[in-house]
């Protein structure tokens, strides 16, 4: 300010100073206005002619060529003036104000007013003059008419006075006046003398001449003045004066002149330079303009605009201002701006607000304010003062941004955190919130209670070292080892329950914590956790594992008890039930027989029974696993009613199945528990049923990527189920009716198992029943398909050929015709036999007789064989025929057949294999020989077998049948045996007895596959045990052992397995090591120097460690095999090095025992070895 | 854009401006302004007849003369408001007031008979001792006499500027508004425009010699003649000299009773020579100025012509010679506005 204020005096000095040197230029530039010196120059010229012109008049008027003054009088009043108007010349100053200039206009006035005075003598005078002259001669004419008597003389005096009047009045000079005057005298004397009437006139007469005679004096006078008149040279001399003044100012002017044009160009090259740069800051500041609009417009964009003057009065509103507050601009100008107050803020606010912006400082804050429809809104407000030149502020700018939003927000978030608190402290959890340091930010109340601290003891303070710092077992942990900490700081959270907390009081507590870290962005911020004191529930839980441990053991106990026991059971069993089957075999009298067949059968009974108990126990204590194989589902079905089929032919109820034809082959499950699902549903259903047929059905329900879900269902035409008894029927050892146990026997556990191994499976076991009409039990079970199905069987040479079934069973018709037709040949069924002979009958009028009949062998209204017999008689029978026999009387039937000439006949159910092949042999196509016939026993191959067993009647058992079927069997009572023998001769396959004294079959095993290892065979080992439980059997694999068979010995079984092992000579052998490749790669010189001597030396060396063996000798036998070791190692045979250096060793540690054993392999190698080397010898 | 610049800037910028608008205005005014011309002709000399006939025009502002006339008769110019101008120089009486001697304020007596205002602009000085050599200088007599207006210039001033009409008027004409200067120079504006043309005597000078009869033609010659010409000659038939009273004889010893005002030219010059000198009166509408002379001692023409006669000429008049000239005079009688004087003067109120 003050530095502008001195400025702008510097400037105006400057500016002042400017104009006045411009101004006197500018005055002292003025030439003398051309005006005034034309005026003052043509008056003094004026003046010098006017005066020239006077002369002139008067001279004309003296010389009597004028007739009036008007023309003098005139020209000297002209030349008055222009004297006059000279001197007022003079005094402007136009004229030079020097003394010469002065003394010449004195002089001027001088001569004029001389002049004047002189015209005025000159005029009177002129007037008076010319009248005597006029009067004076008839005057004098008079006088001397009247003086006829006078003398000459008399009269000569008025003669000569009028004479020389005239001659005065035309010359004037001075004699004449002189004379003149004389005249006058003597007239005037003569006149007393005249006559009395002569006197008057003569007196006029002299008066006259004397008024002529005082002009006269005066005028030559005059006449003299005006011929020395000099008006004409003063007039040119002021004239000259002026001229030279006027010149002179002339040239100063011009001086002046030139400095001024040079101000003026000075400026006006200074003033189109600032044009120029004013141009240049025009664009800038209009650059400026622009921009600042802009910015204001991007202002006024976002903020809230208003300008009020000092007193809080509005003057300026933006758009957005209006917008807010609702009101129009009109509402808003000129009013004060608390009309938008909204009495959220108290004085104190306002005051402040305006002290701070009186005093020229920018006030920040959040204002609440009131629109025109009485809705709130806050503002974030910044209030700027404008300050004028005496840093008073004269104008206050608000800007405001809506905040209204945020503080809602804010006023949420702090209900909020107030909700959350009360939650929190509701919560029954202690919570914590740390920040990135672990210093505590927060802890509620339970917490507090909890650790016995308050918040503002832990506030700000590191929690861990407060509260996690030690141990139970003492040792003290460090914040950075604190695992809570690790988690959150790795962005994980931590959960335990085995962290310890310390109270205030320094005990420690065990806690279940749960913490999370805090992340913004990507950093943490901190953590939140919630804890709880689990002492108590610790202890519980210590409680409740010692419970679990008890029950744990108990179960195991119970377990191990139902293995022993399932063991201990069945062994005796197997020997009950083998040695009566085989006493059955021998001949014997009707009488024992019919005994021993009701022990076997009670001996079967009692082993259903001790199964199914064993089975139940089992599922009980969970300890069943379900296998996963592929097996045929029809072929499962068929064989398991086929094992029912004669119970069920007994009683006269068929026994049909049906499988969906769009269920594959081959499906993937526990086809040995579905057996026994389906033989426990099938088994119920041919007891409670008198008459009728049982199907077994399977129904796809769905597929699906798990596999396909079935419905399999046992419906029956038996004596149903009473409703009230159906919800208890899975229960175990419940039956519908104690009476039904009396009648029909069972242990009553059979659906509960059934049920639970279904539940096992996935599926639930139901019933659906209504007494006298029949039950349906069915479950839902999802088994994934095989992934390689068996092939369709499909036959070319059976394609087209017509089929005519003849069945008075409409299912098995349609399952007939249903397979009949997947064959891709055209079945015809007949439900009875007369309707059969019918189609017969009609095929042959027709001429299309049927290629192939399906005749089952018991029909409602005639007998199969006699309908077969009436064939005969037909012409055009078919070309083939089937008979279908039930199983009931398989045999007799069978007979029947024979008898008959029937040569293809199936039992009932019909196994599809057996139908195809049936069918084919019947038709005379050639038949696949798929199947095994059950009936033959003889074995094609004689394996030799180790049986370790330590049971008396097992062995026994075993020997017998394993003897009967051509088998070479060694025996060993136990594990140590075992070992022996395997390790001295390789047996086929070893089947080895787990429960064994001295060694078990686990240890055994162990041991003969290190010997295996040793000697670079591997022996079949297969485990037979009592123990069907599937970890057994999974322990059994994992010790070493090939498979697996249960005990009692499952003859088929054995049988197929037995099958399935290849003798000793068609086995793979192992590797045999090549000698005569080692022996190549031996010193060839030392191989033929040593060579033969060796071959000479080998055998004495053989039976000398053979004897050291026999007879005992440690030492000899060490020295022995060391030397052979030596000896062989020339020939690079490094496998009876190996053999060699174990027996040496085996001889160290006096194990002469398995050094027997290795000697047998050496024996084996040495005779390879020779045969080798001798022929390397002889091809050198 | 003006508003940019700085202080000095701004200033300079303007003094450019103005000198380059100075420069042009001055270069202009150098071609274009006219010279104030002070037009002076000399007047028509008439070599035939010593009188001349009085201008039918004169070129004179009609404002500052219409000014000049309310002025004439405003009566405040005189101190007590009831004296103008136009009180003794009654422009219906011939321009004089038919009395001896002037009546001024407070009914004071002047000391000397009212000369004629009409044609007074053709007269080379003012007052019977020429004391004043224009009009305007004439002015400043009456208004301060005691015995006429009595008044004084700051007063005639005041009051007429109490007027707002001659406020506005005089604005109008001049700038320097209502001055003594200004004033006179109106009045006197509206005493030039009084001059009397068309005469008889001047219709006959133009040329209408049937203006004038015998008598008056034979009063002319012998005013001629006799000498009377030698005086009273000029466009104003006088006025444009000075003279001695008594020429041939001694005019105020036969009066006797001599006053100051009857020594004429020498009260002024103290010059022995111009005792009883005095301007020679203007003869036109001389009928009309009765009584004559300064003293007023002639009650009419014929007296007057007989005084004359005796003591300027040194002749005795014949009554017919009197009468003669007489009736020449009345020929000399001009027009004002139109109309004829004389009728006026027989129109006009008796006194």
């Amino acid at each position: 300010m003050k530095r502008s204020i001195k400025q702008n005096v510097w400037q105006v000095c400057i500016a002042f100073a400017a104009i006045a040197g411009l101004l006197v230029l500018f005055v002292k530039a003025q030439a003398v206005d051309p005006d005034i010196h034309n005026q003052v120059v043509s008056d003094i010229v004026e003046l010098q002619k006017r005066d020239t012109e006077l002369g002139e008049a008067v001279l004309q008027l003296h010389y009597r060529l004028a007739n009036n003054y008007d023309a003098v009088t005139a020209l000297m009043q002209r030349v008055g003036t222009l004297a006059d108007r000279i001197e007022a010349h003079q005094n402007k100053g136009w004229l030079p104000d020097s003394p010469e200039a002065r003394r010449e206009l004195a002089e001027l006035r001088v001569q004029i007013e001389r002049r004047r005075n002189w015209l005025d003598e000159f005029k009177s005078g002129n007037a008076v003059m010319k009248n005597s002259l006029i009067y004076l001669p008839s005057m004098v004419s008079n006088v001397l008419a009247l003086l006829p008597h006078e003398t000459e003389a008399t009269l000569e005096k008025f003669e000569f006075l009028l004479r020389d009047a005239l001659l005065v009045s035309v010359k004037g000079d001075e004699a004449s006046i002189a004379q003149l005057a004389l005249d006058i005298n003597r007239a005037e004397q003569a006149i007393p003398g005249l006559p009395v009437k002569a006197q008057g006139v003569a007196v006029y007469v002299v008066r006259h001449a004397q008024t002529l005679l005082s002009v006269d004096r005066i005028m030559p006078g005059l006449l003299a003045d005006l011929s020395a008149y000099k008006g004409e040279h003063l007039a040119a001399g002021l004239d000259r004066l002026y001229q030279a003044h006027y010149e002179q100012q002339q040239r100063t002017a011009d001086i002046y002149r030139l400095f001024l044009l040079l101000a003026a160009l000075l400026m006006l090259a200074y003033s189109i330079f600032v044009y120029f740069r004013l141009k240049v800051q025009r664009q800038q500041l209009e650059h400026a303009l622009a921009e600042i609009s802009n910015q204001q417009h991007a202002l006024n964009e976002h903020a809230i605009v208003s300008i009020t003057d000092v007193k809080g009065n509005i003057t300026y509103v933006n758009d957005k201002f209006i917008e807010i507050s609702g009101y129009s601009t009109d509402e808003l100008i000129g009013k004060n701006h608390r009309m938008v107050k909204s009495g959220e803020h108290d004085q104190e606010f306002f005051r402040d607000l305006w002290h701070t912006v009186a005093n020229g400082n920018v006030w920040h804050g959040q204002v609440k304010n009131r629109a025109k429809n009485g809705r709130y809104y806050w503002v974030e407000a910044t209030v700027v003062p404008f300050m004028d030149q005496e840093g008073k502020p004269y104008q206050y700018v608000s800007m405001r941004t809506d905040i209204t939003r945020q503080k809602a927000m804010e006023l949420q978030v702090q209900s909020e955190r107030r909700l959350l608190k009360n939650v929190m402290d509701t919560l029954g959890e202690g919570v914590y919130m740390l920040d990135q340091e672990g210093n505590c930010t927060y802890m509620n109340t339970e917490a507090e209670e909890i650790v016995g601290w308050t918040i503002e003891e832990v506030v700000g303070r590191n929690l861990h070292d407060i509260l996690h710092a030690q141990r139970p077992d003492g040792t003290r942990v460090t914040a950075d080892q604190c695992p809570i900490r690790q988690s959150t700081l790795n962005k994980k959270v931590y959960r335990s329950e085995a962290e310890y907390f310390q109270h205030k009081n320094g005990t420690l507590f065990p806690i279940a914590i749960v913490a999370s870290p805090m992340i913004e962005g990507n950093i943490v911020t901190g953590s939140v956790a919630a804890f709880q004191d689990i002492s108590e529930r610790k202890f519980t839980e210590r409680e409740l594992l010692r419970a679990k441990e008890t029950a744990e053991a108990a179960s195991r106990a119970k377990g191990d008890f139902l293995a022993t026991m399932s063991h201990e059971i069945r062994t005796p069993m197997n020997g009950i039930i083998g040695m009566t089957e085989l006493a059955l075999d021998t001949e014997m009298s009707a009488e024992q027989r019919e005994y021993l067949n009701m022990v076997k059968s009670s001996a079967d009974t009692l082993l259903n029974i001790i199964n199914d108990i064993l089975d139940f126990s089992k599922i009980e204590s969970g300890k069943m696993e379900l296998e996963l194989v592929e097996f045929d589902v029809r072929n499962l079905f068929v064989s398991t009613e086929k094992t029912l089929a004669i119970r069920a032919a007994q009683k006269g109820i068929e026994l049909l199945y049906d499988v969906d034809n769009a269920i594959p082959d081959l499906l993937v499950g526990d086809p040995g528990r579905l057996r026994q699902v389906l033989t426990n549903l099938l088994g119920n259903a041919i007891k409670f049923s008198e008459h009728g047929a049982i199907t077994l059905r399977m129904k796809l329900l769905t597929q699906s990527v798990e596999g396909l879900c079935v419905r399999i269902e046992v419906a029956d035409q038996g004596i149903g189920i009473p409703a009230d008894k159906l919800a208890h029927i899975f229960e175990a050892f419940t039956q519908a009716d104690t009476s039904t146990t009396r009648k029909y026997g069972g242990t009553g556990l059979g659906l509960a198992i059934s049920s639970k191994l279904v539940a096992a499976m996935g599926g639930d076991l139901s019933v659906e029943s209504q007494v006298g009409v029949g039950s349906v039990f069915g479950f839902t079970v999802t088994l994934p398909a095989a992934k390689n199905q068996l092939p369709e069987a499909v036959c070319d040479e059976l394609a087209g050929l017509s089929v005519l079934i003849v069945d008075d069973n409409a299912t098995n018709c349609q399952l007939l015709s249903q397979q009949i037709k997947r064959w891709g040949m055209r079945p015809i069924v007949a439900g009875s036999a007369t309707e059969g002979i019918a189609m017969l009958r009609e095929a042959q009028q027709e001429n299309t007789p049927f290629d192939l009949l399906l005749l089952d062998a018991v029909m409602s209204d005639a007998d199969g064989f006699d309908f077969a017999t009436q064939l005969q008689s037909m012409p055009q029978k078919p070309a083939a025929l089937v008979m279908m026999l039930s199983s009931a009387s398989l045999r007799a039937d069978a007979e029947r057949c024979r008898q008959s000439g029937i040569a293809n006949y199936l039992s009932k159910p019909i196994d599809r294999w057996e139908l195809m092949n049936t069918i084919k042999a019947a038709l005379g196509v050639q038949v696949e020989d798929v199947s095994v016939a059950p009936a033959q026993l003889a074995s094609e191959h004689s394996l030799n077998i180790l049986l370790a067993e330590d049971n008396r009647v097992n062995q026994k058992l075993a020997i017998t049948l394993l003897q009967k079927w051509g088998h070479s069997v060694v025996l060993a009572n136990n594990g140590i045996e075992a070992v022996e023998h395997a390790g001295r001769v390789d047996f086929d396959v070893i089947l080895m007895d787990l429960q064994m004294p001295e060694m078990s079959g686990m240890e055994a095993t162990r041991l003969i596959r290190e010997q295996d290892q040793l000697r670079g065979r591997h022996s079949r080992i297969v485990a037979m045990t009592a123990n069907a439980m599937s970890e057994d059997r999974q322990r059994c694999l994992d010790a070493g052992m090939d498979d697996y068979i249960a005990k009692p010995l499952n003859t088929e079984k054995l049988r197929a397995l037995l099958d399935g092992i290849e003798s000793a000579d068609v086995a793979v052998k192992a590797p045999v090591y090549d000698y005569r490749a080692a022996l190549n790669t031996a010193d060839a010189w030392v191989v033929e120097t040593i060579g033969q001597a060796f071959l000479d030396d080998c055998d004495p060396q053989m039976a000398a460690i053979d004897s050291a063996i026999k007879s005992g000798d440690r030492v000899l036998l060490m020295r022995g095999a060391h030397t052979l070791r030596g000896l062989v190692g020339n020939f690079n045979a490094r496998k009876i090095e190996e053999i060699s250096a174990q027996i040496e060793q085996l001889a160290n540690v006096d194990d002469l025992l398995s050094a027997s054993g290795y000697f047998e392999q050496l024996q084996v190698e040495m005779a390879l070895f020779k045969s080798s080397l001798i022929d390397y010898l002889e091809n050198k | 854009m003006v508003y940019l610049m700085r202080f000095h800037q701004r200033f300079f910028y303007i003094l450019a401006i103005l000198l380059l608008a100075g420069s042009a205005y001055w270069y202009f005014s150098l071609t274009t302004h006219v010279p104030d011309q002070d037009s002076w002709r000399m007047p028509v000399v008439s070599v035939d007849e010593p009188i001349t006939p009085l201008p039918l025009t004169l070129n004179l502002d009609p404002n500052k003369v219409a000014l000049g006339k309310r002025l004439f008769n405003d009566p405040r110019l005189s101190a007590d408001n009831t004296i103008s101008c136009a009180s003794c120089h009654d422009l219906e009486r011939g321009g004089v007031d038919g009395r001896p001697r002037a009546l001024g304020i407070g009914g004071a007596v002047g000391g000397i008979n009212v000369p004629t205002v009409f044609n007074s602009g053709f007269n080379f000085r003012q007052f019977w001792d020429g004391r004043a050599a224009s009009l305007e200088d004439q002015i400043d007599g009456p208004v301060q006499h005691p015995k006429e207006m009595g008044s004084t210039w700051p007063k005639v001033v005041e009051n007429l500027k109490g007027d707002s009409a001659y406020q506005s008027d005089f604005k109008q004409i001049y700038p320097e508004g209502i001055t003594p200067a200004t004033i006179k120079d109106a009045i006197a504006s509206f005493e030039r425009s009084l001059y009397t043309p068309n005469s008889k005597f001047d219709r006959y000078l133009r040329g209408e010699k049937n203006s004038l009869d015998g008598e008056e033609v034979a009063g002319y010659h012998l005013f001629k003649e006799i000498g009377c010409i030698a005086c009273h000659q000029g466009v104003n038939v006088g006025g444009n000299m000075y003279e001695k009273i008594g020429l041939v004889e001694n005019y105020f010893e036969q009066r006797g009773n001599i006053e100051q005002v009857d020594l004429g030219r020498f009260n002024i010059t103290k010059n022995e020579e111009h005792r009883y000198e005095f301007r020679v009166p203007s003869l036109r509408n001389v009928a009309l100025t009765a009584p004559y002379f300064h003293d007023a001692s002639a009650v009419d023409l014929k007296k007057a012509v007989a005084i004359m006669g005796k003591f300027q000429l040194g002749v005795d008049l014949k009554p017919d010679e009197i009468d003669r000239i007489v009736k020449f005079l009345n020929t000399l009688t001009g027009e004002y506005e139109g109309r004829s004087l004389s009728q006026a003067e027989t129109t006009g109120h008796e006194k």
